[in-house]
């Protein structure tokens, strides 16, 4: 019979410590793989999310004001005094942060007889003979129901002031906005068509002043993001978003801040 | 029966081993180098807004715009400055704001485009007093505009075309077109020798008409 030979323990040691070596290393990258993928996902969700919800805002709060008919005068803010004053249902008018997620923003419009546009979610909305010309506000806002589904979610409505009742109500448009403000810029008098200061929705006391709006929305990643391995800095940081303070449970989540400022067209034509 | 068995030898398991460090070294590489692609994505997409809220602001400003306001000659400073805007300073109640005439509302919009509301992102908070002495002091990093998540931003506005009307207290021809340009520091480049050479500088620009 044949005498077997096996590995000597020396060749085992060896062959095992190249083993571990090796193995080290795949783990490590897998680990480096896992990390960066996390990071890329929530800068992507970040920008994706920020480019919607501007992209979005700022088509309809351009519209602010709209009114074919270039005679009657559409205020471009939905406020409680004022041309057009807010009706009696509070969740139609805009305020200064009515919650924990900042404000609600409410931009009016007025549809000709025959004309049609969109409500805010999509739904048409025409003005027929027989109503003769209807005013609409779209009024977008940011869920902030603690623990709900809906919690973070950009939310709009289009409510019919000519008719009192609303024609989509708590649409949900897109999720992972942490908060939404705005600034109203105001001019110094009717006559002057450029915005000489922006303040705060509550200040605001004649809409013929109002010449432009500031928006501000902080995004989040859905995914966490290990914070303490990728960014030991992410633990510590806070936001300032317009004229509000946001300080963030220290959930590991990349957040950024998108803004923009709308000129609005229809306020500025108005003004003489 | 004689043993024909043989292992591989030392040296050959040496160079495998060494292929595969150099292999799996390369994919490390690769891997930062994507993250750095999209966090330079992210950035481009952050630059792209700050300009467009910036545009949006000299529209809203059109007296601020035909008087030539705008323009940048020199690097904007971040010293405080009169602020047009509510706004809020590090957690404290946000302030009143002022009127401002056109010239200074361009002075803002230029200002707050760049610095955000406070220019330093690291804040310290001094520790308080304890009773076996002051605690340390701790620090947070505060986010509080666009410009804040990209390096070193820079603008360069220049007026590029005027006609003969004269709208403004300037008594000079009015602007009606500008050229909007924001620079930022971006990836670093592995290779170079210098710290300066590493830096490298990705940037967005757009033209801005009116009448």
């Amino acid at each position: 019979m044949k005498a077997q030979n096996g590995f000597s323990l020396v060749e085992l040691m060896v062959a095992s410590f190249i083993g571990v070596v090796l193995l080290a290393g795949v783990t490590n990258l897998l680990i480096t793989t896992n990390k960066s993928v996390s990071l890329s996902d929530g800068l992507a969700q970040n920008q994706e999310t920020g480019r919607f919800a501007m992209d979005y805002l700022s088509n309809f709060i351009r519209k602010a004001g709209y009114n074919s008919d270039f005679i009657t005068f559409t205020p471009p803010l939905l406020l409680n005094s004022g041309d057009l004053a807010c009706p009696a249902l509070g969740m139609a008018c805009a305020a200064n942060n009515p919650g924990t997620r900042g404000d609600r923003i409410s931009v009016p419009f007025t549809i000709a007889e025959g004309e049609s546009m969109r409500s805010c979610a999509g739904t048409d909305l025409v003005a027929t003979a027989l109503t003769g010309s209807r005013r609409f506000s779209s009024v977008f806002w940011v869920n902030d129901v603690v623990d709900s589904v809906n919690e973070r979610d950009l939310q709009c409505g289009t409510y019919d002031i000519d008719g009192g009742d609303w024609i989509d109500s708590n649409v949900s448009i897109l999720s992972n906005v942490e908060a939404f403000e705005f600034l109203v810029g105001l001019a110094d008098s009717s006559g002057s068509k450029s915005a000489s200061h922006y303040v705060t929705v509550d200040q605001v006391t004649d809409n013929n002043l109002i010449r432009s709006i500031r928006i501000a929305i902080l995004t989040t990643s859905q995914d966490q993001v290990n914070q303490a391995k990728v960014q030991s800095k992410l633990a510590f940081r806070k936001y300032a978003l317009l004229d509000n303070f946001y300080e963030p449970n220290n959930d590991g989540q990349i957040r950024n801040i998108f803004s923009n400022t709308i000129e609005l067209p229809n306020a500025i034509e108005a003004a003489r | 029966m004689k043993n024909l068995q043989r292992g591989f030898a030392m040296i050959e398991v040496m160079v495998t081993a060494v292929i595969l460090v150099i292999g799996i070294s390369g994919m490390g590489l690769l891997l930062l180098k994507s993250i750095q692609s999209s966090q330079d994505n992210a950035q481009k997409s952050q630059g792209m807004w700050i300009v467009q809220d910036l545009a949006g602001r000299m529209r809203a400003n059109s007296e601020g715009m035909r008087a030539k306001a705008y323009e940048t000659d020199a690097v904007i400073s971040c010293d405080p400055i009169k602020m047009c805007s509510d706004y809020i300073n590090n957690a404290n109640a946000s302030q009143a704001s002022a009127t401002c005439d056109a010239a200074e509302m361009a002075t803002f919009d230029l200002w707050v485009t760049i610095c955000g509301i406070s220019d330093e992102i690291s804040i310290t908070v001094p520790g308080a007093i304890g009773p076996g002495g002051p605690e340390p002091d701790s620090e947070y990093f505060l986010y509080d505009s666009p410009s804040d998540f990209i390096l070193n931003p820079v603008l360069n506005i220049d007026c590029t075309n005027t006609i003969a009307r004269v709208s403004t207290s300037t008594a000079q021809p009015d602007c009606v077109q500008y050229f909007i340009g924001l620079t930022w520091d971006t990836k670093l480049q592995q290779g170079a020798a210098t710290a300066d050479d590493r830096v490298f500088q990705s940037q967005y620009s757009m033209v801005l008409e009116l009448n």
